[in-house]
């Protein structure tokens, strides 16, 4: 029985598409993280219930954030866009969350400068406020240690690839770290949209749009490159044709992110025997008809897709490239840096 | 000497073993303490940094008028307890921006200038920022000083020894690319940095060069008893200055 809502949002359903292949079905995967990054803040001491939480966020992190805050009695301030939308806006007004919103512009980096400076000027006059830092506390790996361990004790003996958007570098990073700190052979595949600047692609654009939620034109400091064997760049247009065929395959109705795994997958797969691929769908296809289901007889079809082989980000070629990422690991890699164990807070 | 022949002539950064002998963090920065010098109390709330040798380098530097900042907009990056806020509001800035990741940071800065130099002096604009993010856009400084925290190695587990201690090229590498990219350094401005070699100082200065910034040395501490360099760098946009 879960305690709260979000505890029961937050782990994923362990879905089994093939022998080989694995899908973990996030209902809201960024509650994951910040029930993680809230409960070890708040068992470290930084934070005590009754304390507010702040960033700045227009998206699902808002949400997750607002969901960790009413787990743990704690409140939460949001710094985000008058774009948020009306469901995510409801929702956190209805959990009591504090939402600022500022107009945006058309410069995502100044966008940022500006809630940031918001975000200063509350932490300045606010003794009680801790600023999560999303893009950059590596606290936001710490969530994602449970789910690793669940992985290990469902798929105890073959080498698994870990395959999923990058974003803020948590899930996927986290996810990786943990499995190899317990002896695990990992490989991890991570995905790009066009444009981000994450892994040296900000020289491209998506001639659709980027896809938000695994990559930025603005920098991610959580993100750590050394952890990462592969990396795909997938286009829009290609993410939807993954998204469609996910649902159309297995049923399961998630997003772009998720339909860029599902793609990167199914290509990885065969040129992976004796793997077990585990893909990441971090969210549902919910906030998606409109833009990536309703045309869904005009989409390509993956199995006609393939990627360019680049040798690196320099190279990368729209609609979809795929590089070597660590060509000498392990021994590239740094020491652990994962948040430490937290005693009593294990799962 | 400037530009990549300094450089050449940069010292290499000490071997791990010896940078660990000399900073040996303490867990004091959990605790309250204080903080005396020419003349002025410093209140230093838990996990406000206490200056060490480096930091009264640039204190006394701005003190003398070697760093001068009269009559300028002057930033500085790292506020820490406010020292360098406070000098400069002695000094006669025009405004002094305090920047500052830490909240608590920001706040000791403001409490001390108000108490020193009160409100008769040039305005202080205390700001939460991460590096240059959160300074307002639009606006630009005069002088910055910048005082990184950039030893590499992982002294300690302690995030707020890391904070002030260990963050090495990364926020070196921010600070110059933001400073560049939003056009935050006015015309004919400058940068004093304070580097030693316990930190990567040939990389970090080599970033400067990289951004377009000319960089000339203004003074040079041998430390007494190790093998630590300590230096303070004048960095100035060459394309604007025409410095070679």
């Amino acid at each position: 029985m879960h305690e709260h809502y979000a505890d029961a949002i937050a782990d994923p359903d362990h879905i089994r598409l093939a022998p080989d292949l694995v899908c973990l079905r996030f209902e809201v995967m960024k509650v994951r993280s910040a029930l993680g990054a809230v409960r070890h803040l708040l068992a470290t001491g930084v934070v005590r219930p009754g304390d507010t939480l702040v960033d700045s966020s227009s998206g699902i992190y808002a949400l997750a954030l607002a969901l960790a805050c009413h787990r743990y009695g704690m409140r939460c301030h949001i710094v985000g866009s008058t774009t948020v939308d009306e469901t995510l806006r409801i929702q956190l007004e209805i959990l009591g969350a504090t939402l600022e919103r500022m107009p945006p512009s058309k410069d995502l980096m100044l966008d940022q400068n500006r809630r940031v400076e918001r975000v200063g000027q509350l932490l300045l006059e606010n003794p009680g406020y801790h600023w999560m830092r999303q893009y950059h506390d590596s606290i936001h790996y710490a969530g994602y240690r449970e789910v690793a361990e669940r992985l290990d004790r469902e798929l105890p003996l073959e080498p698994l690839t870990i395959v999923g958007g990058v974003g803020t570098g948590a899930s996927t990073g986290a996810l990786a770290e943990y499995l190899r700190a317990m002896g695990r052979d990992v490989r991890l595949t991570g995905i790009q949209p066009f444009g981000s600047v994450t892994f040296g692609a900000q020289h491209t654009a998506d001639p659709d749009m980027i896809i938000a939620g695994i990559g930025s034109s603005i920098e991610f400091r959580n993100v750590r490159r050394d952890l990462y064997d592969r990396i795909h760049w997938v286009s829009f247009r290609y993410a939807q044709a993954g998204a469609v065929a996910l649902l159309r395959d297995s049923g399961i109705f998630a997003g772009l992110s998720s339909g860029a795994a599902y793609l990167a997958c199914q290509w990885e797969r065969h040129r992976a025997p004796g793997r077990t691929m585990v893909f990441l769908a971090p969210d549902t296809g919910h906030r998606y008809v409109s833009a990536a289901f309703a045309d869904h007889a005009d989409v390509p079809d993956p199995a006609e897709l393939s990627p360019h082989e680049v040798s690196g980000s320099d190279d990368v070629l729209l609609p979809w490239s795929v590089a070597d990422w660590a060509t000498d690991m392990p021994a590239q890699r740094d020491a652990s840096r994962l948040p430490v164990g937290v005693p009593g807070w294990s799962s | 000497m400037t530009g990549w022949e300094l450089h050449a002539r940069l010292p290499h950064t000490l071997p791990a073993g010896e940078i660990r002998a000399i900073n040996n963090p303490s867990g004091a920065i959990h605790e309250h303490r204080t903080y005396h010098w020419n003349g002025w109390d410093f209140d230093l709330p838990p996990g406000v940094f206490h200056p060490g040798e480096t930091s009264r380098l640039v204190h006394s530097r701005l003190l003398d008028g070697t760093l001068p900042v009269a009559g300028l907009r002057y930033a500085a990056m790292g506020a820490g307890l406010g020292v360098e806020a406070v000098v400069a509001g002695v000094r006669g800035a025009g405004v002094v921006y305090a920047l500052d990741v830490h909240p608590e940071s920001v706040r000791t800065t403001a409490r001390h200038y108000e108490r020193i130099v009160g409100t008769d002096g040039p305005p202080l604009v205390p700001l939460v920022a991460d590096v240059w993010e959160g300074f307002p856009d639009g606006e630009q400084v005069d002088v910055v000083t910048f005082n990184p925290p950039a030893i590499e190695l992982p002294l300690s587990d302690d995030p707020e020894i890391v904070r002030n201690l260990c963050l090495g090229r990364d926020i070196a590498a921010r600070f110059f690319g933001q400073l560049v990219a939003r056009d935050l350094l006015a015309e004919g401005g400058v940068v004093y940095l304070i580097l030693s070699n316990t930190a990567p100082l040939r990389d970090i200065v080599a970033m400067a060069l990289e951004s377009g910034f000319g960089a000339e040395v203004l003074h040079v501490e041998d430390w007494e008893g190790d093998n630590v360099q300590t230096y303070l760098f004048a960095l100035r946009r060459e394309s604007r200055t025409g410095e070679g």
